[in-house]
């Protein structure tokens, strides 16, 4: 009992941001969705016509939905081990870590404005740096953001480039790992990988599930690059649900086909993390 | 540390490894920093050029155009956005991490009726998409007045950040009970035993918070434009975008301008990464 | 216990002595009157700092006691100054209202636009660049200024105009905007570049096989085979259909010219080009022509695409950032057999959203930019900015001509826009859903995937699909309907 309400004090700020900042504009953006909305004038009710039109006469919805899973699927558990691998190196007390710590870092701490830009150039097939590299040795690069064919490939790797995120995440982590296991394991002759494969790996395993997760749930709102770098891309080749959504909520002005879509979104995203949550105590050690 | 100070061999062999996964995290930097100090004329290819600017040959400016950055501090009100970003960021900083981590306590470490159903709540929140509830929320920070203040840029940080949440809680699960029992068993209160006992232990991670936090801050660039309307009160997020114009950009400005945003943050992070990453502080003889 | 996914309470650590350790070192750590003291501080900053930031920013007024006009604007960076010196001139030459101006970033100008109107409270006037006018207008957001023109400003427009500036400005017979400007398309060529693959800059092209020719005689090849000059490059179908007689126009049903004869010969021209440079290198090459729109880095500059179909604009970059490029221009020529002086414009409106408080203020300072109130004033703005003037007074002025005198290739510009033939995207409500699909079926032709006749074909099924969608969830006789404005679904 009194455990009872010391825990919901605790929790109380969350609480009411809440039930104030969160589910109001929540049951709002439901409501909407079964509206016809433009911001001049207030919303008409239209029932399922959104959800109808969305999943049986839009094309491009399939195509965002396809493009968001892809990168969701490729991109994330890549991410993620790549993330891990970087913290592995990084956790060496070698002289001089901290700046490569730092240099890892650096381009999550990069605006987007910038980033995108130099990513632009870099990128160019005619002009950029990636493909004068390639020319180097005698490879003709590929047309990267415009071709059709590599612009999710080419997103898929930017969004490696900003792995210093998770990379300090993992290293936090990787601290926690207790000295004992090492000690154990080195008097019972394993060498450096025999121990990260069955001592590093295992204990960090709560802490890749929370990179998992966030990385999906990230996945599912990738917006920014997308919208600067490649405006749903040649040919709608990275079209994403959330640029998709805001091209129909800004652009097109139908914010009650947004918020259908904004939910449907939502549906797919909580089922995934649903999943992931029934199945992690299968590979994730808590100990 | 892991156990014994790593061979020589060991050590050369991770520099090598770190070295060569550095350049491609290095080298659209590296470009971006030789653009910020050329001249306008020189950043794009000329004809009868043998060498695309592009090129490797061709990263060290000359003349080197220190003026750049001179005149980038000037063509903005810089000190103002400064200002207005610092204030921002502090004051986001110390909301955000100080309520996650109460509200995060209670989902760790008390026990109360739909703990677990709220945890999940909280997550799911997390997978909406920004984009819909903008409209719900844009109307009630209206009603309420805040429309041209900063109110909305801060307030919503102090009822706890989701994500904070989610890596706080998963921290202090790795907390011994027993000491959280011994600490109220002597006579602790709650709070007592949150202040005094988990939170000094939860350094690094409250660190980590405040890191995101602090960068998310600094490079918000919607949140600000779209509440305020006043251009003092804009950001640096918001100067960097004046290099912008109809036109295209100023970008010799515009890099210039983006790696003295990025300086502060990096300086920060080179000198303060031990604290996130330490873990325990290990004072005190080894278990 | 819970079947929490999370809590497991049988962690232990063998850190454990470490953290006891610790625990016992902080309880010896401060004195016990400093952590109140200190948290009180905290506590006082905090509530300062909050309550500072409640208040509302006072905005800075020149002249407290007008009526303040609120002026959004997308003009930033370098170009702001052109406004604040069109606002101060304004501010200056009448006493009842104060403009303030806003300088807000295109890529959030719409959404920060709508929130606005969503939440009561709109500037009292703002610009818009992109063609808008038809969908906005339609979703109840813009209001018909016809009320707030004398009938002598009326007689100005439909006299002293351009006529593509009021097309642009009106949807189904209200007026939405006040046209600021105008953007429209020639050709830019380097007679030095011209001249050395031995062709006469002095005789520019009459037809557009002609100047199909002159560029393959300007395409250079490099050792690998890559492209690295291109001579000439169709784009923007809108601008190349008016010459082969087609366009897209509203047709009176509601719908949009697309897929007919002359649009289809069009868009094949287009992309028999691509075709015959190679779908592949195109994107490469295509590539470097898009690195930014600024003047040094186009590669008109640089010499690597020395006949260009550009927009006015480029006039004034050149003289400001490239002055020492010697360039022409000349109006895009038409097939064998085509229309003469026929192209396209969008326009730059100023207009007033709805539910904004000071429309007779705004009306005031939209008339004293545009030209309507004095097209020599208007004359010195236009100058200062290298934009096409909306009004004939406006170009006739002392100080746009003398721009002109120093400028004479803008004048290639007004030529082409003076004529009734010239047209913008037309204004229907589902205008920015057409623009965005038009420009994606122009380019899976230049890419090779799709003919030109099957791309408009498509267009077309597409924008139909969209208008039934519309109009069958603006049911006739609800308030959005449009009946309000006018303005059919």
């Amino acid at each position: 009992m009194r455990r009872d309400r010391l825990g919901y004090l605790f929790i109380s700020p969350w609480l009411i941001g809440f039930a104030v900042f969160t589910a109001l504009p929540f049951i709002a953006s439901v409501c909407l969705s079964f509206t016809h909305y433009t911001v001049a004038s207030s919303p008409t009710w239209v029932g399922l016509a959104n959800y109808q039109t969305l999943l049986f006469d839009d094309p491009s919805f399939w195509t965002a939905i396809w493009n968001t899973l892809v990168y969701a699927l490729v991109a994330v558990p890549l991410g993620v081990a790549a993330a891990f691998v970087l913290a592995l190196l990084l956790n060496v007390e070698v002289r001089g870590i901290g700046v490569y710590r730092t240099i890892f870092f650096l381009p999550h701490i990069v605006p987007v404005v910038a980033s995108s830009v130099v990513f632009m150039w870099v990128l160019n097939p005619q002009i950029g740096l990636a493909n004068s590299i390639l020319r180097l040795v005698g490879i003709d690069g590929p047309a990267w953001l415009q071709d059709p064919s590599w612009s999710m490939t080419t997103l898929i790797m930017l969004s490696l480039w900003g792995i210093g995120g998770s990379v300090v995440i993992y290293l936090a982590g990787l601290k926690d790992v207790p000295q004992s296991l090492y000690e154990a394991a080195r008097i019972d002759g394993a060498n450096v990988v025999q121990r990260a494969i069955h001592i590093t790996m295992p204990m960090m395993t709560p802490v890749i599930f929370f990179n998992l997760v966030m990385g999906i749930i990230h996945a599912f709102q990738y917006f920014t690059q997308a919208y600067i770098l490649t405006s749903g891309g040649p040919q709608e080749s990275t079209l994403f649900l959330a640029l998709y959504l805001f091209f129909r909520a800004w652009r097109y002005l139908d914010l009650g086909y947004a918020s259908a879509l904004a939910w449907i979104m939502f549906v797919l995203v909580a089922s995934i993390t649903y999943g992931l949550f029934k199945t992690h105590k299968r590979w994730v050690h808590y100990e | 540390m892991k156990g014994t100070r790593p061979s020589t061999a060991q050590r050369l062999l991770t520099h090598a490894i770190l070295i060569i996964l550095a350049i491609p995290f290095l080298l659209p930097l590296i470009w971006m920093l030789s653009t910020s100090l050329k001249e306008d004329a020189q950043i794009f290819p000329r004809e009868g050029q043998t060498a695309s600017p592009f090129a490797i040959d061709n990263l060290i400016p000359s003349p080197v155009a220190w003026h750049n950055y001179s005149d980038a501090l000037v063509e903005v009100p810089f000190l103002t956005y400064l200002g207005n970003t610092a204030v921002l960021c502090v004051l986001n900083v110390v909301c955000a991490v100080l309520s996650s981590a109460v509200v995060a306590y209670g989902f760790a470490r008390l026990r109360f009726r739909f703990r677990e159903p709220l945890f999940v709540l909280l997550l799911m929140t997390m997978a909406l998409p920004a984009q819909v509830t903008m409209i719900p929320q844009f109307l009630l920070f209206r009603e309420l007045g805040w429309y041209g203040t900063f109110l909305p840029l801060i307030i919503p940080s102090c009822f706890g950040v989701p994500l904070f949440i989610f890596l706080m809680r998963q921290f202090f699960l790795t907390i011994p009970e027993e000491m959280i029992e011994s600490a109220r068993l002597e006579g602790a209160s709650e709070w007592q035993v949150f202040r005094q006992l988990v939170l000094p232990l939860s350094i690094p991670v409250l660190a980590t918070c405040a890191l995101f936090q602090f960068l998310g801050t600094w490079n918000d660039f919607v949140g600000p434009l779209i509440y305020l309307n006043d251009p003092n009160r804009y950001t640096l997020a918001y100067g960097l975008q004046q290099f912008l114009s109809e036109y295209g950009g100023r970008w010799s400005h515009l890099m210039a301008a983006s790696a003295m945003f990025i300086a502060p943050v990096l300086v920060l992070f080179f000198l303060t990464q031990r604290t996130f990453i330490q873990g325990i502080a290990t004072t005190g003889s080894k278990g | 216990m819970s079947e929490d996914p999370f809590y497991d309470e049988r962690s232990s650590r063998d850190s454990h002595t470490v953290r006891l350790a610790y625990v016992r070192l902080d309880e010896r750590r401060t004195p016990p009157f400093m952590p109140w003291l200190l948290r009180g501080l905290a506590a006082l900053t905090l509530i300062a700092a909050i309550t500072w930031f409640a208040l509302p920013a006072p905005m800075q007024r020149q002249f407290p006691e007008r009526l303040p006009v609120r002026l959004w604007h997308q003009w930033t960076g370098e170009r702001q100054p052109l406004i604040d010196a069109i606002v101060a001139a304004f501010n200056r030459s009448q006493e009842r209202y104060e403009v303030i101006a806003l300088a807000v970033p295109a890529v959030v100008s719409d959404q920060k636009l709508m929130l606005a109107i969503a939440g009561g409270e709109p500037p009292d006037v703002m610009t818009q660049w992109s063609p808008t006018v038809g969908s906005w207008a339609a979703d109840g957001l813009l209001q018909p200024l016809e009320d707030l023109l004398s009938a002598e400003d009326h007689r100005v427009l439909r006299e002293d105009g351009y006529p593509v500036a009021l097309k642009g400005a009106q949807c189904h017979g209200h007026l939405y905007g006040i046209p600021i400007g105008m953007n429209n398309f020639a050709c830019y060529f380097r007679p030095d570049l011209v001249r050395a693959a031995g062709l006469d800059p002095d005789h520019f092209p009459e037809s557009l096989e002609e100047l199909v020719a002159w560029g393959r005689k300007l395409d250079r090849v490099d050792a690998q085979g890559r492209l690295e000059r291109v001579g000439f490059l169709p784009s923007r179908l809108a601008v190349f259909a008016p010459l082969f007689g087609g366009g897209f126009k509203e047709r009176p049903d509601g719908g949009i010219t697309i897929d007919n004869e002359e649009n289809r010969r069009a868009l094949t021209f287009i992309g028999e080009v691509y075709r015959h440079y190679g779908y592949e290198r195109m994107i490469q090459f295509r590539a470097s022509l898009n690195s930014g729109s600024l003047a040094v880095e186009w590669p008109f500059v640089s010499g690597l695409y020395p006949i260009s179909v550009d927009g006015q604009w480029r006039v004034e970059q050149l003289a400001n950032y490239a002055p020492e490029v010697e360039y022409r221009t000349a109006p895009l020529p038409p097939p064998k057999g085509g229309r003469v002086n026929a192209g396209f414009a969008t326009v730059n409106l100023a207009f007033i959203p709805v539910g904004a408080k000071e429309r007779h203020g705004a009306m005031a300072f939209m008339r004293f930019w545009s030209g309507l109130q004095d097209p020599a004033i208007a004359g010195t703005f236009n100058a200062s900015g290298g934009w096409l003037p909306p009004l004939r007074t406006t170009v006739e002025s002392p100080d746009f001509q003398a721009f002109l005198k120093k400028n004479p290739q803008f004048r290639t510009f007004i030529t082409a826009v003076d004529g009734p033939d010239v047209e913008p995207v037309p204004p229907v409500a589902y205008q920015v859903f057409f623009t965005s699909r038009a420009w994606q079926a122009e380019d899976r032709v230049v890419r090779g995937d799709k003919s030109a006749e099957q791309a408009l074909k498509d267009l077309e099924a597409e924008v139909e699909r969209e208008r039934g969608r519309r109009s069958r969830l603006s049911r006739p006789g609800s308030p959005r309907s449009g009946a309000i404005n006018g303005v059919a679904p």
